[in-house]
This record gives structure tokens, C-alpha cells and sequence, in this order.
């Protein structure tokens, strides 16, 4: 980690890119990240709301459900 | 006074979904069935025609034909696939030609109705797709192999593993061939409506509304239509492109070794 990220920050672009070129797809893939999380977390939520007549679960997992898609999308394509 | 003359006159009823369902020409076939077939054959008997006889010195059907594959080849598949993007080409290209075909059918006179603005067809069209790319992703890496890449985001502890691999699992293997296609779908069919809107308009202003300012203004309507038959079929050749490009992007995203 710590011998490959000054490399990456530097001049590796170029070497980088011929490695694999970003994909427009990715852009479509985050986008479907972030929406597919926010509603599988939204529904856990809300059929745990329904199912044991609570309330707040449907917000709370809307709102883990975006993080959790953030998160994902900084991991896949921030991060590595 | 003039106000109430327009009453004897019915309603202005918009364009809706029902404008899509269209009888069966004969038995249980439709018009959007025989246009797949008419795609087919128009993109078979012109690549035919472009590579047949073949020359250094190229004519012009078969100039024409290798402009097509040329884009597809250089700007879509070698940029999109990588090192492996040659033996995908004849696929695309197919599948640019068919697509791009069926969008044009939405403004070709007579024809003039867009075969994917039924959404079962881009959906057959994308699974397709989706059982192309995953093949390739299974034969590549291994079916673990291939899961692990679309479903296992790398160095993260196992707990939050938990909450993000389903995200992936729902995103990239079970939604991704929805979004491909309706995509295309929503385009197709929001343009198709448009045109409609415009044409089936003007024409009520014309003919059916008794109001004298109606048809006074009735040719504007026409115009609009026109305008945006030229925009809509601006849409459809991007919406083929887009479909392609993204076909070989989820291509080239399977190929690539892990990241």
C-alpha cells in the first residue's frame, strides 16, 4: 500500500490507463449502485415497519442504504 | 359566445399508452413482430450487398459498410473491450445495425413506429446481452471468479461485506439488464409519444375543433412535429449507439482482471 500509492498519485496514469481504461459503464453502474441500495435498505425497512407496526426503520434504512452505496461506490472506484 | 361554439366539438383526448397496443396484423402477429422481422432482413440483405464482390479499392455500398463496422470496431469495441475486443466485433456490429434499424422504423414513413417502445423487446434484446457478457465473464475468470468480481468489493472488513454485497448483487448481476433496457425503451417510447402528441394534436386543431384560432395555429403544431421528428431521430441514432457502447462496456468490464 504504502509503495503503490505515490505511483499512482505520480506519473502512473499513463501506465495505468493502458492496464484498463475507465468504462462508461462505470458511471451507470454507480448510478445503479447508489439507487439499488437506497431502496434494497428502504424496503428492508420498511417491511420491518409493517411487519412489527414500528415506525422509523423505513427512513433509517433509506438512509443506511445510501451510505452503504456510497460506500461501495468510494471502495470500487475511489479507492482501488 | 365563441367560447361555447367549441362545446358540439369532443374533446381533445392526449395520446397514451393505449396508442401503443396495436391489433394483430394477422393471428397473433403484430406490427412491431413484422418490423423485427423487416430489421432483420434490412441489416442481412445490406451487409450482404456491402461485402459482396470486395475490392482494395472499395465501392461505395462497401465503403459504407466498412465506415459502420469501422466505428463500431475503433470507437466502440477497441476502446470499450481491450486487448481481446476483436472477436466481439462481429456481435456489435450486428447488434448496432439491428438496433439502430428498429429506432430509425420510428420515422420512416408508413412504418413509423419504433419497434422498442414495447418494453418486452429491449428486454429480450438486453438479456440477451446478459447472457453474453456473462458467459464471457464465467469463461474468463470461473464462475467464483466472476462473482467475486461483481459482487465482492475488495478490502473491506466481512461485516460491512454483509451490507454491501447484496447492493452489488441486486445492482450488476439482477438490475443491470433492466436499466440497459429500459433505457432504450424510455427513449423510444417518450419520442414516439412526443411525435404523437404533436401530429394527433394538429390535426384535431385542424379538423375536429370548431374554434377558428385552432386552425389558424393548427400548422404550428405540424411544424413542432416536424422539428421533432428531426430531434427524434438524432435520439435514436444516440440511443443505438449508447446501447452498443454500454454492451461492450459491460463487456470490457468482465474482462478486466480484478481492480
Amino acid at each position: 500500500m504504502e509503495q503503490e500509492q505515490p505511483r499512482e498519485v505520480g506519473g502512473a496514469p499513463d501506465e495505468k490507463k493502458s492496464v484498463r481504461t475507465p468504462q462508461p459503464a462505470e458511471a451507470w453502474t454507480a448510478l445503479s449502485h447508489l439507487l439499488t441500495g437506497i431502496l434494497l435498505f428502504g424496503a428492508i425497512g420498511w417491511g420491518v415497519d409493517a411487519l412489527f407496526d414500528l415506525r422509523g426503520f423505513t427512513a433509517g434504512g433509506l438512509l443506511v442504504g445510501a451510505a452503504a452505496s456510497l460506500y461501495l461506490i468510494y471502495v470500487r472506484y475511489v479507492k482501488s | 359566445m365563441t367560447m361555447t361554439a367549441t362545446a358540439p366539438a369532443p374533446g381533445f383526448e392526449a395520446p397514451g399508452v393505449e396508442d401503443f397496443n396495436l391489433p394483430p396484423v394477422f393471428g397473433t402477429v403484430t406490427k412491431p413482430v413484422l418490423e423485427l422481422v423487416l430489421a432483420l432482413i434490412i441489416v442481412v440483405v445490406l451487409f450482404a450487398v456491402a461485402t459482396r464482390r470486395m475490392q482494395l479499392v472499395p465501392s461505395k455500398g462497401q465503403f459504407l459498410g466498412e465506415s459502420f463496422h469501422g466505428i463500431v470496431r475503433n470507437s466502440i469495441a477497441r476502446d470499450m473491450i481491450g486487448p481481446e475486443f476483436l472477436k466481439f466485433v462481429p456481435f456489435l456490429t450486428g447488434l448496432f445495425a439491428f438496433v439502430l434499424v428498429n429506432n430509425l422504423f420510428g420515422i420512416i414513413p408508413i412504418i413509423q413506429f419504433p419497434t422498442f417502445s414495447h418494453p418486452s423487446v429491449p428486454y429480450a434484446l438486453a438479456g440477451l446481452v446478459w447472457i453474453t457478457y456473462t458467459v464471457v465473464g464465467v469463461r474468463k475468470h470461473g464462475f467464483g471468479g466472476y462473482m467475486r468480481i461483481s459482487t465482492w468489493p475488495p478490502d473491506v472488513p466481512w461485516w460491512v461485506r454483509i451490507i454491501l454485497t447484496p447492493i452489488e448483487f441486486l445492482s450488476n448481476i439482477i438490475l443491470r439488464p433492466v436499466t440497459l433496457s429500459l433505457r432504450l425503451f424510455g427513449n423510444m417510447f417518450a419520442g414516439h409519444l412526443l411525435l404523437l402528441v404533436f401530429i394527433l394534436g394538429g390535426e384535431y386543431m385542424l379538423f375536429v375543433a370548431d374554434d377558428v384560432a385552432l386552425k389558424v395555429f393548427s400548422p404550428f403544431a405540424f411544424v413542432m412535429g416536424l422539428v421533432f421528428t428531426g430531434f427524434e431521430a438524432f435520439v435514436q441514432v444516440i440511443q443505438a449507439y449508447i446501447f452498443v457502447m454500454l454492451t461492450a462496456s459491460y463487456i470490457g468490464t468482465v474482462l478486466a482482471d480484478d481492480h
